[in-house]
C-alpha cells in the first residue's frame, strides 16, 4: 500500500474567495527541514500553530523525473548562483520543501565543525553532547538507517568493489528511507512514499497536533511592532508563484522563518528586518558537486536503485565528499557537457552509463545582491582552492573508473579535453591549468546567510535563533548554519528546527527524547 | 510588476523551426534517436514548460534561439540561417557557444541544450529504446493495483 496519501487537514490558499486574517501562538514560514520539525514540536507541545508553504501538495508521483521537476522545483529547478562559474541550485517548492525532492542522506554535524561553531562563533551549546538527544530524536522520527546494498544503484555497488579491491572503504549512506524499494526517484517523488520527507513523516503529526497549514501562501513580510515580531503576511499564489488576488494575514507573537538558504535573507531584507546587519545575506556555502561519468561494456542501468546509496570519506580532509549520483536518462541525457555525436553516443548507450560524484566543502563565500530586473539573487564564485579541489576529486574518480574496466569516462568539464580513455588522459588532465568557469557543477545545500552567532558582529540571529534586533523572530533553516558542513545538512536542519521548538517551549531534551 | 502576457512565452514558427534545428543538431542527426522522437510533441512539451518558467527565462531562452539561428547571417563563410546550414557547420556553430570564452554564453547554449534534450527525452519510444521501459510501466503505473513492482526492489 502506498505511503504517500495525502494528510488530512491542508488548507489551499490558492482555492480562497476572500483574504484570510487569523490569530495564532507562532506562524512557521516554510514546510522543509527546518519549519517541519518546529512546527510539529511547537504543537504537539500545545501551541496554536500556522504553516505557511509556497508550493502545492504532491503525493502521487507518477510521471518522468524532468516533468517532476517542473511540478516540484522552484522555477522549473532553474536557481542559481552568478558567478564563475553559474552554478545551479535546484529548490523545492512544494509540501515538505526540498525534502521532498532530496536524496535522502542524513548525517549529524561533524565535531569539527561543531568545534569551529563553538570557537569562531561563540555557539557554546553547540557540543556533541548537549545535542545528541535532538540528533537522536530527528532520527527516530525519519528512521535514518544505512542504505541496503540490495537496493542500491549499480555504479554506487561497484565503486564499493573498486575501492575495496584497492585496499580502500566507504560506507553505506545512512537515509530517511526505511523499506525504500530502489526506484531510484528520490529527487522527483519517492514513488513509494519510503523516503520520510518532512511531507510524510513531520506535517502529518503536526497536522494531528492541531497545526493549520496553508499551501499556495507566498509569505511576502514579516510584520513588526513595538514589541518586535506581530505576524506575516502573505499571497495565495498558484502552481506557478502567481498571485490569485488573495492575501492571508496571520498574526502572531512569534515568527519561525524557514523559508530556505537563498529566501529567508530576502524576506528578511524585504520585512526591514536585520537592517544595518552586515552578516544578512552573505557567506553563502554551497557544497559545489560534480560527477564523473563512465561508459562500461556491462550492463549498468543507472536509473534502477538508490542514486546516493554509498559515500568515500578518504579525501574529506581535504574538503572532498564522494558520494553517489544517478539519474534517469530523460535527466541524465541532457545533464552532461557532451553534444553532436558523442551526445548520440551517450542517449544511446545511457544503459551502460555509471556515474559517480561528489561534493566540495567549499571555501568560497556568496552574497545576495539586488540586480535589475532579477531581483535578489546571490552572486557566487569559487575559489582556486575550491576549484584544485574539484580537479583532484575529477581525476580520483576518472582514475578509479579506467582502473577498473571502463572504456571512457567524463569529467562535467565545459571544454573538448572531458574524455578520459586512458590514465595518461587523467595525468595530462591534471597538470592543464583549469578554470572555475570551466567546470559544471550543481549544489544542492545552500547553508549560512542568516547564520547563527553569539553577537550582531558575528551573524544575524543568537545562539537562540533569534534575529538581532527583532524580538519575536527566529530562523530555524540552512541560513542559520554558520559554515558548510562538509556533509548533507538536513539533519542538521532538522535538529536546528527542534532545538529552537524545545527553547519556545522551555524545555531540554535529555536522553529520554528519542523515544 | 512582472509582465506575464501569454505572447510574451509563445514561440513563434521560425523560433520552432530553430529549434528543430538546434535539436537535431545537438544529437548529430543520429537516426537511432531522431527516428525514436515525434518533434511536434518535443516543441509542444518545451512551450508547456516555459508558459511555466519565470519571464526572464524565457526571454533568454528565446534571444538565444534566435541568436543562434540568425547568427550565422553576418559570418562571411555562411550567409545562411542556421537551420539551412549543413549538419557540420551547424556543429560547428553549436559548438562555438558551447566552449565560447563568454560564460554568459555558455550558460545560455546550457539552457537551450537543458531544456530541449529533457523534452526530447520525454519521447516513450525513445526511453524504452535507450531501456527504460521496465522503470516506465513501474512508475506510471494507473494505479496501486496495476503498479508493476519496482524493478529493483524484486526478490530474487
Amino acid at each position: 500500500m502506498t505511503q504517500n496519501a495525502a494528510p488530512q487537514g491542508i488548507r489551499d490558499a490558492a482555492a480562497l474567495s476572500h483574504d484570510i486574517v487569523e490569530t495564532y501562538d507562532a506562524v512557521v514560514v516554510g514546510t522543509g527541514a527546518g519549519g517541519a520539525p518546529a512546527a510539529k514540536e511547537l504543537a504537539e507541545g500545545g501551541m496554536r500553530v500556522a504553516v505557511l508553504e509556497e508550493g502545492g501538495c504532491h503525493f502521487e508521483h507518477r510521471d518522468l523525473a524532468s516533468q517532476a521537476i517542473q511540478r516540484m522545483y522552484r522555477d522549473g529547478g532553474i536557481t542559481a548562483t552568478i558567478g564563475a562559474p553559474v552554478i545551479p541550485v535546484p529548490l523545492g517548492r512544494c509540501f515538505g520543501g526540498t525534502t521532498t525532492v532530496n536524496s535522502g542522506t542524513c548525517f549529524r554535524t561533524p565535531e569539527a565543525v561543531l568545534a569551529r561553531w563553538r570557537n569562531e562563533f561563540g555557539l557554546q551549546d553547540m557540543h556533541p553532547a548537549a545535542i545528541a538527544p535532538l540528533f537522536d530524536r530527528v532520527e527516530a522520527e525519519i528512521g535514518v538507517a544505512p542504505a541496503a546494498f540490495r537496493v542500491m544503484s549499480r555504479p554506487n555497488v561497484l565503486v564499493h568493489e573498486f575501492i575495496g579491491g584497492e585496499g580502500l572503504s566507504g560506507a553505506p549512506l545512512p537515509r530517511n528511507a526505511p523499506g525504500c524499494e530502489g526506484c531510484g526517484m528520490c529527487c522527483y517523488g519517492c514513488t513509494s512514499g519510503a523516503k520520510k520527507s518532512m511531507a510524510v513523516s513531520y506535517l502529518p503529526k503536526a497536522l494531528c497536533a492541531g497545526a493549520v497549514v496553508y499551501v499556495h501562501a507566498r509569505a511576502d513580510r514579516i510584520l513588526l511592532d513595538r514589541y518586535g515580531a506581530s505576524g506575516v503576511r502573505a499571497a495565495a499564489v498558484d502552481d506557478t508563484g502567481r498571485p490569485t488576488g488573495h492575501t492571508l494575514t496571520l498574526h502572531a507573537p512569534r515568527v519561525l522563518v524557514a523559508c530556505g538558504t537563498l529566501l529567508t535573507p530576502v524576506l528578511l531584507k524585504r520585512s526591514g528586518i536585520a537592517r544595518g546587519n552586515r552578516h544578512l545575506g552573505r557567506h553563502l556555502a554551497i557544497h559545489p558537486a560534480s560527477k564523473v561519468a563512465a561508459e562500461f561494456d556491462e550492463e549498468i542501468k543507472p536509473w534502477e536503485g538508490i542514486p546516493q546509496a554509498y559515500g568515500y570519506d578518504g579525501l574529506h580532509d581535504d574538503g572532498i565528499m564522494f558520494e553517489g549520483i544517478t539519474m534517469p536518462p530523460d535527466l541524465g541525457g541532457a545533464a552532461n557537457p557532451l553534444s553532436g555525436h558523442r551526445l548520440a553516443h551517450y542517449i544511446r548507450n545511457y544503459r551502460h552509463m555509471a556515474s559517480y560524484g561528489f561534493l566540495i566543502s567549499d571555501t568560497a563565500e556568496g552574497r545576495m545582491v539586488r540586480l535589475p530586473l532579477l531581483g535578489y539573487r546571490f552572486i557566487y564564485s569559487l575559489t582556486s582552492t575550491d576549484v584544485r579541489r574539484f580537479k583532484r576529486a575529477f581525476a580520483w574518480l576518472a582514475r578509479l573508473f579506467l582502473r577498473h574496466g571502463a572504456k571512457r569516462a567524463w569529467a562535467m568539464l565545459v571544454r573538448r579535453d572531458n574524455e578520459f580513455t586512458s590514465l595518461e588522459d587523467v595525468d595530462r588532465f591534471e597538470r592543464s591549468p583549469l578554470r572555475a568557469a570551466d567546470i559544471e557543477c550543481m549544489a544542492f545545500h545552500p547553508l549560512g546567510t542568516c547564520r547563527m552567532a553569539a553577537t550582531p558582529e558575528q551573524g544575524v540571529c543568537g545562539p537562540d535563533h533569534e534575529v538581532f534586533g527583532a524580538p519575536g523572530v527566529y530562523v530555524c533553516d540552512g541560513s542559520a548554519v554558520p559554515t558548510a558542513l562538509g556533509v548533507n545538512p538536513q539533519e542538521t536542519i532538522m535538529m536546528l528546527g527542534t532545538r529552537l521548538a524545545q527553547r519556545l517551549l522551555g524545555k531540554t531534551l535529555g536522553p529520554e527524547a528519542a523515544q | 510588476m512582472r509582465m506575464d502576457a501569454p505572447w510574451l512565452r509563445r514561440l513563434r514558427s521560425g523560433e520552432r523551426r530553430a529549434l528543430g534545428a538546434v535539436l537535431r543538431t545537438l544529437v548529430a542527426e543520429d537516426e537511432a534517436i531522431l527516428s525514436r522522437t515525434a518533434p511536434d510533441r518535443v516543441a509542444a512539451r518545451l512551450q508547456d514548460q516555459l508558459d511555466c518558467l519565470p519571464l526572464i527565462l524565457v526571454s533568454a531562452f528565446r534571444l538565444s534561439l534566435l541568436a543562434i539561428e540568425w547568427g550565422p547571417l553576418f559570418s562571411p563563410r555562411c550567409l545562411r540561417r542556421f537551420s539551412r546550414l549543413p549538419l557540420a557547420a551547424r556543429l560547428r556553430r553549436l559548438e562555438g557557444w558551447e566552449f565560447n570564452r563568454l560564460s554568459l554564453k555558455r550558460d545560455l547554449f546550457r539552457l537551450i541544450k537543458l531544456t530541449t534534450l529533457a523534452n526530447l527525452l520525454q519521447e516513450p519510444e525513445l526511453l524504452c529504446f535507450i531501456g527504460y521501459e521496465e522503470t516506465l510501466r513501474h512508475r506510471t503505473g494507473m494505479s496501486e493495483d496495476t503498479r508493476s513492482p519496482c524493478p529493483k526492489g524484486i526478490e530474487p
